[in-house]
């Protein structure tokens, strides 16, 4: 089933801004991360990691899942198909494990927010936590990178799936025509015969 | 002169824009070439590469396991 191309915008529409918007939210976790490894000011410090928290629940993984979603139904609905284009494969692929992924990481971040809500200055122990979330914030920033260079550039290919699926439109196609051509050539087989008829009235 | 980063990108303009209906110029063209194309192998590899990172460094203690389920004056912080 093919979206109508109103539809198809409205989607679009809401794939492309969470998109944005997840790598956004990304970008001012890895601000936050960054300032929570080396600022000197306790209160700071924990300022940052309370707002990665709240960063991460309220804003990037919503936003992760309604690009996701987005995507699929942007895909589904439209003739690009979900598993035709390697492409948009390809996009799906690396989401579903960017997600995965930003899932796994919520609980250091939770951990580290907990830290900061009841100590005043948070532990050396703690110092290969803060050092993930740069690493792991700056990972996720290059892929989303890499999606969305994938969705401008769509670089070429098909899944063997994808080209069964354009042979049969093909095939179908050419049966459409040859018909079409048929019932032209029966109506104008008429009205030649009508104009006859005419002609010897 | 210009390069593509892709090989064999689509000409397509817009962002998930729809190919044509009539099996277009993009789309036609994929067909063209059969098998799976090089930067597909090549994206393959960086993602079980970097899975496999992911895991390892996971397994061997170098994430955030050991961290989880200490509590907040094992990590050294100073109660409010």
């Amino acid at each position: 089933m093919i979206m109508s191309p109103g539809l198809r915008k409205v989607t679009l529409t809401a794939h492309v801004t969470s998109s944005i918007g997840w790598f956004g939210g990304v970008a001012a976790f890895l601000a936050l991360a960054i300032a929570g490894l080396t600022s000197q000011d306790p209160q700071l410090v924990r300022a940052a990691y309370l707002a990665m928290e709240l960063t991460t629940w309220f804003v990037i993984v919503p936003l992760a899942f309604v690009s996701g979603l987005t995507g699929v139904v942007s895909s589904l609905f439209t003739r690009w198909g979900l598993f035709r284009s390697y492409w948009v494969l390809m996009k799906l692929l690396i989401t579903i494990l960017a997600t995965i992924v930003l899932l796994i990481h919520t609980q250091p971040i939770d951990l580290l927010a907990s830290v900061a809500a009841k100590t005043a200055v948070l532990g050396a122990s703690l110092q290969s936590q803060q050092l993930l979330m740069v690493v792991a914030s700056s990972v996720a920033l290059a892929v989303l990178l890499v999606l969305t260079a994938l969705s401008v550039y769509k670089p070429r290919g098909m899944t063997p799936y994808g080209q069964r699926k354009q042979d049969e439109q093909r095939q179908g196609g050419a049966a459409g025509d040859a018909a079409t051509d048929q019932a032209q050539g029966i109506v104008q087989e008429r009205e030649g015969n009508d104009v006859h008829a005419t002609t010897f009235k | 002169m210009k390069k593509s980063v892709f090989r064999g990108t689509t000409e397509e303009g817009t962002h998930m824009a729809a190919p044509s209906s009539h099996s277009g110029t993009s789309v036609r063209s994929d067909h063209a070439s059969t098998g799976t194309p090089r930067w597909v192998k090549v994206f393959v590899v960086i993602i079980i590469v970097l899975v496999l990172l992911f895991v390892v460094l996971h397994l061997t203690g170098h994430g955030f396991g050991d961290h989880m389920h200490m509590s907040i004056l094992e990590h050294g912080g100073q109660p409010l």
